[in-house]
């Protein structure tokens, strides 16, 4: 409302002094020129200033927003060429994550997982107010170059509160790794880039909370579908796949 | 040695209490930090081995309720801070009043025992009732399928970790697009070196009853990392409060999220923590609508009382120096949150004996002021300064022990200045 009157004294003030040349016919000099422009930049700093005082909303989590995002290279549970892909957006330190995976998950995997018809797929988000995540996030990239990458996952995500990176090699070794060489891996950090480069694809699709999910149709390497926010419970999942399969 | 030290009770004990907002394994340990001192006053120098007991009485008995030795601890001006139940848990959470003893290395148990106060008792929260902690209890709506959570800042609603309501996650960073100058109006957008970001947008000086911090327009009056200057942080369990770190806000506010917040008119926050009013609404005696209630005027869409807000003296965007209140809409001077006016001076009526309660009400010669009543001791854990109950763990003119003033600039946080 007030962008408007401020938009109609502008056309006011504009018109009058167009109206008022045009009237008195004489030529405009050099100082009423820069006056009419030092009113105008005035004019146009007064239409501008309610846009810079308008505080940015904030965003919500998206949900059902279309989205394809690439799973290549990455550890999947279930059949290679499921017609189905879910992939999950997780923080390690994220109560709704775990209790996702503990509550829900199992009977995706029974249902959907296990008899062929889905792939799950696993990427990072850690959260910046969650400050054991991002190392945790890397320590199961780092088990995965032991080929323990879905065991350790298992037990970051049962001790979801207790995630101290002094705690990290006592659960890599009670999954059976070499805790030396997963150690020097954690310390060198070479596994961070993985990590960001993870949490870059989740905002690039508008993805701002854990767990968020992309389920959608297999396409090679990539998953076309739709974002799900949210440790929604199985029925939400089972809707969604149902209607992808068709039934 | 022992005989020569002794406990003095700055106990600060809080339960650690991770971010679950659910009903999830809660930990089983308790922070528990004391001061060590010798006899002549000066602090013990560690490391120490000290072993902590629990009795079901006053006195020491020959046998604990439970046990546990806590070897090298370090001691840093006397001060040490321990997790007890870390290697030998709590069997349950507490069920009757205990007392703490603490040995210092193969002494004797110190005494007097100390009470296990209250807090422990939240252990008992791993059984709290279900529904206790609801969408009414806390005054919020949530959408069908939505279960209330915690974000780190806020209540909301929702079944997902993210940035608190303020703030936006910028790939990785929570960052507030309103103040932010590396992310101002919108991820990614940072102003050019010697702007801030103010309003969203930037510019080269910060709106009126903020500070540039480093870049970022900050209120020095409410803002947990910049509390009264650009370079004061408080410390974990304190807020800022009219520019001070306080243990809790002054009358009127809340702590949302560590900052002290007027529930009533916060944008927001209002009527409840993290609850923000739709863009063009005011928020007016804890509801959101698009007008203020009799008495309050709208200043840059907040319903403010013009009589005796800092910000808006009198009138909008008059600001009160530092320092002041604002009384009947003219600024005048004050004394900090948690003070009260008594004959001209700041009195805290809490621990004044000569105004204990009020102004003018004096203590008898022997007793001394504890939580606004004249007694014959400080109640634990403050103590006896002077014939003032102190609490030596955040006076900053009594730290760590009486008369122990922290220098300008530095606060008091468990017992040492920092």
């Amino acid at each position: 409302m007030r962008f408007t009157k401020i938009r109609t004294f502008a056309a006011t003030i504009i018109a009058f002094s167009t109206l008022a040349s045009a009237a008195h016919a004489e030529p405009m000099t050099k100082e009423q020129g820069d006056a009419i422009l030092t009113e105008l930049r005035q004019i146009k700093q007064l239409l501008q200033k309610p846009q810079q005082l308008a505080q940015p909303a904030p965003q919500a989590p998206k949900a059902d927003e279309p989205a394809t995002v690439s799973v290549a290279g990455v550890p999947f549970l279930g059949k290679a060429d499921a017609p189905l892909t879910l992939v999950m957006f997780t923080d390690y330190q994220c109560p709704f994550c775990s209790r996702f995976e503990t509550q829900t998950l199992p009977e995706i995997k029974r249902q959907y997982i296990d008899t062929g018809k889905l792939r799950f797929v696993v990427r990072d988000m850690p959260l910046p107010f969650h400050p054991y995540a991002s190392k945790a996030a890397e320590a199961t990239h780092c088990a995965e170059e032991q080929g323990k990458y879905w065991e350790l996952r298992e037990k970051l995500v049962a001790n979801g509160d207790k995630l101290d990176a002094k705690l990290l090699p006592e659960y890599a070794r009670q999954v059976g790794l070499d805790v030396a060489k997963f150690s020097a891996c954690l310390e060198s950090g070479r596994q961070a880039e993985k990590v960001r480069a993870s949490s870059s694809l989740a905002a690039s699709i508008g993805i701002s909370g854990t767990p968020s999910f992309v389920i959608g149709r297999s396409k090679g390497d990539r998953v076309e579908g739709v974002t799900i926010v949210g440790a929604q419970p199985f029925a939400a999942f089972d809707q969604k796949l149902k209607e992808l399969l068709g039934k | 040695m022992l005989t020569k030290t002794r406990v003095v009770l700055a106990a600060l004990i809080t339960i650690i209490l991770a971010t679950h907002a659910f009903a999830e394994p809660i930990p089983r340990t308790i922070s528990y930090q004391g001061y060590l001192k010798n006899s002549d006053g000066s602090p013990v120098s560690g490391p120490k081995n000290l072993t902590f007991n629990l009795y079901s009485s006053r006195t020491v008995a020959p046998t604990q309720q439970w046990s546990e030795p806590h070897n090298n601890v370090p001691l840093t001006n006397g001060v040490y801070s321990v997790l007890l139940g870390e290697t030998t848990p709590f069997s349950s959470a507490p069920t009757q009043q205990y007392y703490l003893g603490v040995q210092v290395d193969t002494g004797p148990v110190l005494t007097p025992l100390q009470p296990f106060p209250s807090v422990p008792f939240a252990l008992s929260a791993a059984s709290v009732a279900d529904n206790s902690i609801t969408t009414s209890s806390l005054a919020i709506t949530c959408a069908a399928g939505q279960a209330l959570i915690y974000n780190g800042a806020n209540w909301t609603c929702g079944m997902v970790c993210s940035c608190p309501s303020d703030q936006q996650n910028c790939n990785g960073t929570c960052a507030n697009l309103t103040t932010d100058i590396n992310h101002c109006g919108s991820c990614g957008t940072a102003c050019p070196a010697g702007q801030v970001c103010s309003g969203g947008a930037c510019a080269v000086s910060c709106q009126t009853g903020l500070t540039n911090c480093n870049g970022t327009c900050t209120n020095l009056a409410t803002d947990q990392t910049h509390c009264g200057s650009c370079t004061s942080a408080c410390s974990p369990g304190t807020v800022c409060s009219a520019g001070v770190c306080a243990v809790s806000c002054p009358s009127g506010q809340v702590n949302c999220a560590g900052t002290c917040r007027d529930l009533t008119s916060d944008l927001s926050n209002c009527g409840t923590c993290g609850h923000v009013c739709p863009a063009g609404d005011v928020c007016s005696a804890g509801a959101c609508s698009l007008s203020c209630q009799a008495g309050l005027t709208a200043c840059s869409g907040t319903c403010t009382n013009l009589s005796t807000d800092i910000a808006n003296c009198g009138s909008c965007a008059k600001a009160c120096n530092s320092g002041q209140v604002c009384v009947a809409g003219a600024c005048a001077l004050t004394c900090q949150a948690g003070m009260s006016v008594c004959g001209g001076s700041c009195s805290n009526l809490t621990s004044d004996s000569s105004n204990c309660g009020a102004c003018g009400t004096m203590c008898a010669a022997g007793t001394v002021c504890s939580a606004g009543t004249c007694v014959a001791s400080c109640q634990s854990p403050l103590v006896n300064c002077g014939g003032q109950c102190k609490d030596v763990r955040y006076d900053p003119a009594n730290c760590g022990g009486c008369g122990v003033a922290c220098s300008a600039g530095k606060y008091c946080s468990n017992a040492s200045c920092i």
